[in-house]
């Protein structure tokens, strides 16, 4: 005699297979709908609709929170806006969320430079320091970070090192702002 | 074939007309606004605000002075020149007493240029909104106004 299957135990599989479908659509969904967050983020940036950009980007990272990218845009977003406001929370906020973005993607030089910018922007030039060195220890032929730990010797007044870094930026891809800053440089020795 | 040149057409219209998007010339009072937003002024304004409530509020709290108020008024439908953003930034930043004395418009480019902020050119050329978008954006540029050389930036002076 064949052996009858109950409804009961069709219905669980029915529903099931329903749940399973909507997890993986969910998981789908999330960074799409940090993806459209992300974007409308940047334009309203590009418009200089800060503080909207920043509840985008927060939207952003509420669905997709492991994305380095979007805590690094936020991060350096608000390391902007405090250059302009020099409000002292949006500083220790653009720290926050720039560590977050070493910490999901440590291979990343460039969120390592922002973090050291941050740094070098709230005065505190010793982790400014610390992270311009990671940074190019991440990336070492690159051009950027050599220009940046040498605008930070500069400013300490360590102009041997600050000398060395820029001339090594130069090296690698000529650019105007460590000629100029090399130009100080030698002023100043005079 | 005739498809594809009505495609081919269709395409550089559309190349055309993102080209001249991008080179769209800014003009004076978006800038102005720009300035007010990115400060976080706009709270002091008037929900519906315009560049010259802005161009107002600037030189309300001292960030521009009454001779560049006036200049301004009359041209906030201007396209922006490089001059004119050079004379903007020299006083809401406060660099005046870094320019030669009797100083002429190239002057304070040569300024800006010196730290960063600005490429050269010539005062009559125009800045397009991408020029303007660059600049907002550019870490270079935010690392000169924080260089401690200069003075800190902030919306309201003490």
């Amino acid at each position: 005699m064949p052996k009858v299957e109950k409804p009961v135990t069709k219905w669980l599989i029915a529903i099931l297979v329903i749940l399973v479908i909507s997890f993986i659509f969910y998981l789908n969904l999330k960074p799409f709908l940090a993806d459209i967050h992300y974007r409308k983020a940047l334009e309203l940036k590009r418009n200089i609709y800060y503080d909207e950009a920043v509840n985008e980007l927060k939207k952003a990272i509420y669905w997709d929170y492991s994305y380095a990218l979007y805590h690094k845009t936020l991060g350096e977003l608000y390391t902007t806006m405090y250059i302009f406001r020099k409000d002292k929370k949006l500083i220790e906020n653009a720290i926050n969320e720039l560590k977050i973005s070493t910490n999901l993607n440590p291979n990343d030089g460039f969120s390592f430079a922002s973090l050291g910018w941050a740094y070098y922007y709230k005065n505190d030039y010793s982790n400014a320091e610390k992270y311009f060195k990671i940074s190019l220890e991440k990336d070492p032929l690159n051009s950027y970070f050599y220009y940046s730990l040498g605008i930070l010797y500069k400013s300490l007044n360590r102009l041997i090192e600050a000398e060395y870094n820029l001339k090594k930026s130069l090296e690698i891809i000529f650019n105007n702002l460590a000629k100029q800053a090399l130009e100080e440089i030698n002023t100043i020795k005079k | 074939m005739k498809f594809k040149v009505i495609l081919t057409v269709f395409l550089i219209f559309t190349l055309l007309l993102n080209m001249s998007y991008s080179q769209k010339a800014e003009t004076i009072g978006e800038f102005i606004i720009k300035i007010v937003r990115a400060m976080g002024l706009e709270k002091e304004l008037p929900k519906k605000y315009t560049d010259r409530n802005c161009l107002t509020l600037l030189r309300k709290k001292g960030l521009i002075d009454e001779s560049l108020f006036i200049k301004l008024s009359p041209m906030l439908n201007k396209p922006l020149t490089k001059e004119i953003v050079a004379f903007i930034l020299v006083d809401v930043w406060d660099l005046k007493d870094k320019l030669p004395a009797n100083a002429k418009p190239q002057d304070y480019i040569n300024l800006l240029v010196k730290y960063g902020v600005m490429e050269p050119g010539k005062p009559t050329d125009i800045v397009s909104s991408d020029e303007v978008a660059r600049f907002f954006e550019n870490p270079i540029c935010a690392q000169a106004l924080s260089a401690p050389h200069l003075k800190p930036v902030s919306p309201v002076r003490p």
